[in-house]
């Protein structure tokens, strides 16, 4: 399923953030932060991860009145979801890597 | 002097979010208004704008992702049908992929949730079944999706 999703430096860091805690749920503006992605980078990424099951979201039970302010939208990893983003973490990792041109090392005088 | 506990967002920013939101697609234009708005709310008013401002330039990348087809489609077949027919196929289903033999009527022969995992051994099955070993594939499958997978 790693397969159907780019792993592109904000889809890493989104997913690094989520890891930190799985269990945790946290909003968008917190996963940004926790990110370090600016405003509205996360959004794109949650809705693929959502899309693959990898993340699951979920209505803030508040009431507005109480809170003075309307329910946000909290996002967390499913337990499949954290499996196949510390796979695809990993993967990543390895990749780059890879392609990782060594240094020449220098002849001895 | 002391921060109020909860700053409205104000209008500006709302505004932003409201053009933003133009672009989603409509299925999905209510949640995310809902969403943004309520993510303005607590930020201070610069910090809504600069969040306001990155929603709207990040808006066509969502419109992107919203229309990427998910797992959602019910028997959408994942690999191409223009190669060449082998006996074993992958279709996607609402519970995950499974693996189908041609020759015996479609049955299922394997399925799991991780695309991976039932790309794996869609190809050491039909490698196997090129190879002239027809017997169904019988073992455990030990890579890939965290349910393992199994035969039906």
């Amino acid at each position: 399923m790693a397969d159907q999703l780019r792993m592109t430096l904000p889809t890493q860091f989104v997913l690094r953030a989520l890891l930190a805690d799985p269990q945790a749920e946290l909003y968008g503006v917190e996963i940004g932060q926790a990110a370090g992605l600016p405003s509205g980078t996360v959004h794109p990424v949650l809705a693929r991860l959502e899309g693959l099951r990898w993340v699951q979201s979920r209505w803030e039970d508040i009431d507005p009145k109480v809170e003075a302010r309307p329910p946000r939208r909290y996002y967390r990893l499913t337990a499949a979801g954290a499996q196949y983003a510390r796979t695809a973490l990993a993967e990543a990792y390895q990749s780059k890597r890879r392609v990782r041109i060594p240094r020449p090392v220098p002849e001895p005088s | 002097m002391a921060e109020p506990a909860m700053r409205a967002a104000g209008f500006l920013p709302r505004h932003i979010v409201r053009v933003a939101i133009r672009v989603v697609p409509v299925a999905s234009r209510g949640r995310y208004r809902q969403e943004f708005l309520a993510e303005l709310h607590g930020l201070r008013r610069a910090r809504q704008l600069r969040h306001a401002v990155g929603v709207l330039s990040r808006s066509w990348a969502l419109r992107a992702a919203l229309n990427t087809p998910s797992e959602a489609g019910d028997m959408e077949l994942v690999y191409s049908r223009l190669r060449r027919p082998k006996r074993y196929s992958v279709a996607r289903t609402a519970g995950g992929y499974e693996i189908r033999d041609a020759e015996a009527a479609g049955t299922k022969v394997f399925s799991s949730t991780s695309r991976r995992a039932a790309r794996d051994m869609l190809h050491a099955l039909n490698a196997r079944s090129r190879s002239g070993v027809n017997n169904y594939w019988t073992g455990g499958y030990a890579g890939g999706g965290q349910d393992g997978g199994g035969h039906g």
